[in-house]
């Protein structure tokens, strides 16, 4: 047998499974980024937790393994995976979590500051016209609404 | 232990008994699993401080980039008819200046910012035999139990290799030159 025979017989065929990886890999290349900063947030939040997958898929009524492949970047996760994984380790995924975070500031700083000037009771404003108006206004802004007009300062006044 | 052909030409890897997939395959999957990584860097924090990472996502959002230009790499080799190994794979040792038969090979890719590498075996010109992988952030391989366990995998494939009768370059290169004209 020469060296060729011998090397020939020990050489198998792997010419699809690495390429196919590979090129998955790449086309997917933006959704798989996603998958993995998902996979960090749930990682990183799970260690200052200090649960396991195991107690997070009991909180998210699903199998270790569907946690596992989140946590592997593997999961092509569904909104409703999204909400689940939002809510239970409280870590932004979706942009829902800033809008929410934003709205439940707004309305926050409207009461106070209504408390803080006596204003009449605050009521709920657009985000746009309030970042509209706290943008275009240093010192104090209009925020009209149908009918009535309320003063809102900005912190600094 | 056998060694697999890969999707490019004159790109071999070994798959070792009890693994998977070969070691090509199986270094990128462990450099994409965030799981295995996070481990890596959290074991490891001293290495990538010490490089001028500040937090955890810094430097795996770098080490991703890393793996991103090496599956570039190889999905375009994959395209080409004669892909440029040599270009890729560099001696282990910087001191190496003549010709080894079987000679220890390293791939970083990009600028000095890239802490991956995969190693492998330079059977013939432009032909090579991937041993494994591993994240360098030392200057020496010996200095790390992981890397220094790919340099006992260079070692133990080198010899393997060697007991089955491939250490004659000429039949080697034979071998190759039909594996091209298929």
């Amino acid at each position: 047998m020469t060296n060729k025979e011998k090397f020939l017989a020990l050489v198998s065929d792997d010419t699809n499974n690495t390429l196919n990886y590979l090129n998955e890999r790449v086309e997917k290349r933006a959704q798989l980024q996603e998958s993995t900063r998902i996979a960090w947030k749930v990682i990183d939040r799970l260690e200052v937790l200090g649960w396991t997958q195991k107690m997070l898929a009991e909180k998210m009524n699903v199998s270790p393994q569907h946690v596992n492949k989140i946590v592997k970047g593997q999961e092509n996760l569904t909104i409703s995976t999204q909400v689940k994984l939002q809510e239970i380790l409280n870590i932004p995924i979706l942009a829902s979590y800033y809008e929410n975070a934003i709205e439940k500031f707004v309305v926050l700083l409207q009461n106070s500051l209504s408390q803080k000037y006596q204003k009449p009771e605050a009521k709920i404003i657009s985000i746009l016209d309030y970042q509209q108006s706290v943008s275009t206004n240093t010192h104090h802004a209009q925020v009209a609404e149908p009918n009535e007009s309320y003063e809102f300062y900005d912190l600094q006044a | 232990m056998k060694i697999v052909r890969t999707f490019a030409k004159d790109l071999f890897a070994f798959h070792f008994k009890d693994e998977t997939e070969n070691e090509l395959l199986k270094v990128f999957k462990q450099w994409n699993d965030p799981e295995k990584m996070t481990r890596f860097l959290c074991e490891n924090k001293s290495d990538w401080i010490s490089k001028g990472y500040n937090n955890l996502n810094q430097i795996r959002k770098e080490l991703e980039k890393n793996a991103e230009k090496f599956e570039d790499v190889f999905v375009s080799f994959s395209k080409v008819n004669n892909p440029s190994w040599d270009e890729l794979f560099a001696p282990l040792y910087n001191s190496e200046y003549k010709t080894i038969t079987i000679s220890k090979r390293k791939a970083k890719y990009g600028s000095k910012e890239n802490f991956l590498r995969f190693y492998a075996l330079k059977i013939d010109a432009n032909c090579y035999v991937i041993t494994g992988g591993a994240i360098k952030f030392t200057h020496l391989m010996e200095e790390r139990v992981h890397t220094q366990k790919e340099l006992e995998k260079l070692e133990k494939c080198r010899n393997f290799l060697k007991e089955k009768g491939v250490v004659d370059e000429d039949s080697f290169y034979d071998f190759l030159i039909e594996e091209n004209d298929q």
